[in-house]
């Protein structure tokens, strides 16, 4: 059994910061260029590939002030705009799940799936937990 | 169709031979909506509106698949009824394969949809919105089939531009998925061309360019042209028909969000001319139109459950250089979501005026200057 892999990589645009959104993503995403501003768009269904090509798949949490933060948008409202992307043929539904748990095994099986989180989770198991810095001032 | 034919056996070959069927993830989602309207002063859509009807309702299924890294494959079917038009017609509202090159890079083709203004593409899904019924006076509400897709491919793209900043496009090129028996078709046929046989356009092209700005606000720009639209029909012993060169449609958005509220306004200008001829006894007449259309919007969700809206629409019809009047609209709306894919709306219009929606056709004993239309419905998606 392959010993669970954690990987707290800061990345840093301008100075870091002790709180901040909590990115989970699938192993095989550890070279993939992250910022908040790209998952920002992402999560607003505007990017859809990561650089190598694979889809990105949201998986969505309701409840994670952090989805707020980087969107201006709390889940309910964010998956209106989704459904509206989604019935004019602009996009694929995010992955709902209901609880960290889930997050956490969507992200570890769906190549290209990414969550974001208030708090890192504390068993993130196989999947990849990466802090994203508050913007600089 | 060939082109479409085309699309789709690609498509479906490409997801019988890319791996075991199993490894292949298909979404299936969709939506359904039932409705009630009535007007009052003067009768709209149906016949009974005075009295109230049920002839509004929807449903699509849209089905998509990614079967291999950039490509993604996508159907959709829908089908609605709004008083007389489109009666429950299945039609196919998009079928497309994409190829998403960079996040500033993607191209479609097939039947795809096309963005014009804010909310053109989601004319039929209003579970994306609080209120019921697009903008009357931006947003085509009987004639939707003409201007929502085409049969041809469009580019689009996303550009950050740092800060929070960013610019999105899109530009497409294709013919114009007009049908003998939609919505389009039925206002051709209540207005001097009688039962439509033949129903064509040339070419179609546009555009939009979307920026995303500071604080939540955001600017968009869109243009929508259509050449040789050519109509045949048959009215009585009378053989109709109209060729219309140029049809324009060009619409500036302003966008604002901020928490729990949002605003919008846009402006929006259609213009064609042609020529229309009826044998007997041969006439040939100019048609044209120009109309003018803006509304003022304003949407707050008062929490997760329940949100209010309100807008001011207004607008401008001129048929052939003769000025028609003005219609002005007082709109207000709310939505309940007793779930996050479950809504229950009511949508109230105060209206003053008539010109581009109330006619002597279906008011024949006259016309009305104030009168107002509540709607209430209900819609859940998948």
């Amino acid at each position: 059994m392959r010993p669970p892999i954690i990987a707290c990589i800061t990345l840093l645009l301008a100075s870091a910061a002790a709180d901040g959104a909590v990115a989970v993503l699938h192993p095989d995403l550890a070279n993939q260029r992250l910022d908040r501003d790209r998952v920002a768009g992402m999560l607003m269904g505007r990017i859809s590939t990561w650089s190598d090509g694979t889809p990105v798949v949201v998986v969505l949490m309701d409840g994670q002030a952090a989805v707020a933060d980087l969107t201006g948008r709390e889940v309910p409202r964010l998956l209106r705009g989704w459904k509206r992307l989604v019935f004019s043929g602009s996009a694929t539904m995010p992955t709902q799940v209901a609880s960290i748990g889930d997050v956490v095994r969507q992200c570890m099986a769906a190549r290209g799936a990414i969550a974001i989180l208030d708090q890192p989770p504390t068993d993130p198991g196989t999947a990849l937990v990466i802090t994203l810095a508050d913007p600089a001032p | 169709m060939p082109l479409l034919r085309m699309l789709a056996t690609c498509a479906l070959t490409t997801m019988v031979v890319a791996a075991d069927p199993a490894d292949i993830p298909v979404d299936v989602h969709g939506f359904v909506g039932f409705g009630w309207f009535r007007t009052w002063e003067n009768t709209y859509l149906v016949a009974d509106s005075q009295q109230g009807s049920t002839e509004m309702w929807e449903a699509a299924v849209s089905v998509t698949s990614r079967p291999m890294d950039r490509l993604r494959l996508g159907v959709q079917l829908f089908a609605r009824d709004l008083g007389i038009y489109d009666n429950g017609q299945p039609a196919l509202d998009y079928a497309y394969a994409d190829w998403r090159a960079e996040d500033w890079l993607g191209v479609q083709g097939g039947r795809v949809r096309i963005p014009v203004g804010l909310l053109q593409e989601e004319i039929d899904n209003d579970t994306a919105r609080t209120q019921i019924f697009l903008p009357w006076s931006v947003y085509p509400l009987r004639v939707r089939d003409f201007f929502l897709a085409v049969d041809g491919a469009k580019a689009y793209g996303f550009i950050p531009l740092g800060g929070d900043q960013s610019v999105e496009y899109t530009a497409y090129g294709g013919v114009s998925t007009v049908d003998e028996n939609g919505g389009f078709a039925i206002s051709l046929a209540r207005s001097a061309y009688g039962n439509i046989n033949e129903l064509t356009s040339k070419r179609t092209l546009g555009g939009m360019l979307h920026w995303n700005g500071p604080e939540g606000l955001s600017v968009r720009g869109s243009l929508w042209n259509t050449t040789g639209l050519s109509v045949r029909g048959k009215r009585g012993n009378v053989s109709t028909s109209a060729d219309i060169g140029q049809y324009w449609w060009t619409v500036a958005s302003l966008g604002w969000e901020a928490g729990d509220v949002q605003l919008a306004a846009e402006y929006s200008r259609v213009h064609y001319d042609g020529t229309a001829t009826f044998t007997p006894p041969g006439i040939r007449v100019p048609v044209g139109q120009n109309q003018d259309g803006g509304y003022v919007s304003a949407t707050w969700a008062a929490n997760r459950w329940l949100e209010f809206y309100g807008a001011v629409e207004a607008s401008r019809l001129q048929i052939t250089n003769e000025d028609f009047g003005q219609t002005r609209a007082l709109v207000g709306a709310f939505a309940i979501r007793p779930k996050p894919n479950w809504s229950l709306k009511l949508e109230w219009r105060e209206l003053r005026g008539q010109a581009g929606y109330v006619t002597t056709l279906d008011n024949p004993s006259g016309l009305e200057q104030n009168w107002r239309m509540v709607a209430l419905k209900t819609t859940a998606d998948f």
